[in-house]
């Protein structure tokens, strides 16, 4: 049994490896996204999107449409890496992992908003959010206990 | 009535980044359910950004360069808001507007004031101080105590 362990380990071992240098590569390059040279890329995109795109810079979107792609994409792989860096950690550190209702008091604070000063009622919608929706995010539970309140308080 | 302000950017302070870097932090789990909030805000590509002020980077012995910095620097996702000239002269006005204040805080208050996009939540340890500082930004700002 533990000679079966071992392999499936040692087996297992390459693939995290591989994966990890990739992580450790994406933060890489994400840190020179600031100072390193550009390039010229094209994309396929949908011709109403680049028109779009023209249309929103005009009205005051960002400076270019460069500008609103480069940002948008990297934000995307931002908030991407920190998922996978977020997961990393919980994965070192299983008790640090916020549980939906802390997230949830967590973005009330944030945006000051009333519902932060009720934590009890917070706990109980994101107990019925999390029942009623896998995965479900902090500002789900906001809408469900603003709803609840605005049903209490009817 | 309070009005509901969803940020456009969280600035930390040093106890907020103190408190991301120690897995063993007393308020690691409480600072880092902020950091998620704004995680599942972008990944649904909502405009919102985590900033540091360099001075709570020195006062939280930050140096993204270090090893034993790398996972902060993962997890955190903040970029630097840096303390220019232009910057100090505010960070200085307000510190001598608000006696007790440290220079930490006055840099703080002062990336609140003006990183975009708006509006701003400081994520701290300190509200009491940061309330104080608030009554004299330019724009309103909301403190989340940690």
């Amino acid at each position: 049994m533990l000679r079966f362990v071992l392999q499936e380990v040692r087996r297992a071992m390459p693939k995290r490896n591989e994966r990890q240098q990739q992580v450790d590569r994406l933060f890489e390059l994400l840190d020179r996204f600031d100072t390193d040279a550009t390039v010229v890329t094209s994309v396929r995109q949908p011709v109403a999107m680049r028109e779009a795109v023209k249309v929103a810079v005009a009205l005051g979107l960002d400076p270019t449409p460069n500008d609103a792609a480069v940002a948008a994409l990297r934000d995307r792989l931002e908030s991407f890496a920190q998922r996978l860096a977020l997961d990393a950690h919980y994965a070192a550190h299983p008790e640090a992992r916020p549980s939906l209702a802390e997230r949830a008091l967590a973005a009330a604070r944030l945006d000051d908003d009333p519902l932060a000063d009720e934590p009890e009622l917070l706990a109980r919608a994101a107990d019925a959010v999390a029942r009623l929706r896998a995965g479900a995010t902090a500002d789900d539970v906001l809408l469900y206990a603003a709803a609840l309140a605005e049903a209490q308080s009817a | 009535m309070r009005q509901r302000r969803r940020p456009g950017t969280v600035v930390v302070d040093s106890e907020a980044v103190d408190a991301l870097a120690d897995p063993q932090h007393p308020k690691h789990r409480d600072t880092l359910a902020y950091i998620e909030v704004t995680n599942e805000r972008r990944a649904r590509n909502e405009r919102v950004r985590v900033i540091a002020p360099t001075a709570v980077r020195v006062e939280a012995r930050w140096d993204r360069r270090a090893p034993s910095a790398a996972n902060l620097n993962r997890i955190c996702g903040a970029r630097d808001h840096g303390l220019d000239s232009v910057a100090a002269n505010r960070a200085a006005e307000l510190a001598g507007l608000v006696p007790g204040v440290s220079v930490v805080d006055a840099a703080v208050a002062q990336a609140a004031e003006v990183v975009e996009p708006a509006p701003t939540t400081i994520v701290t340890s300190d509200d009491e101080d940061f309330r104080r500082l608030a009554a004299y930004l330019s724009r309103p700002v909301v403190i989340a105590r940690i």
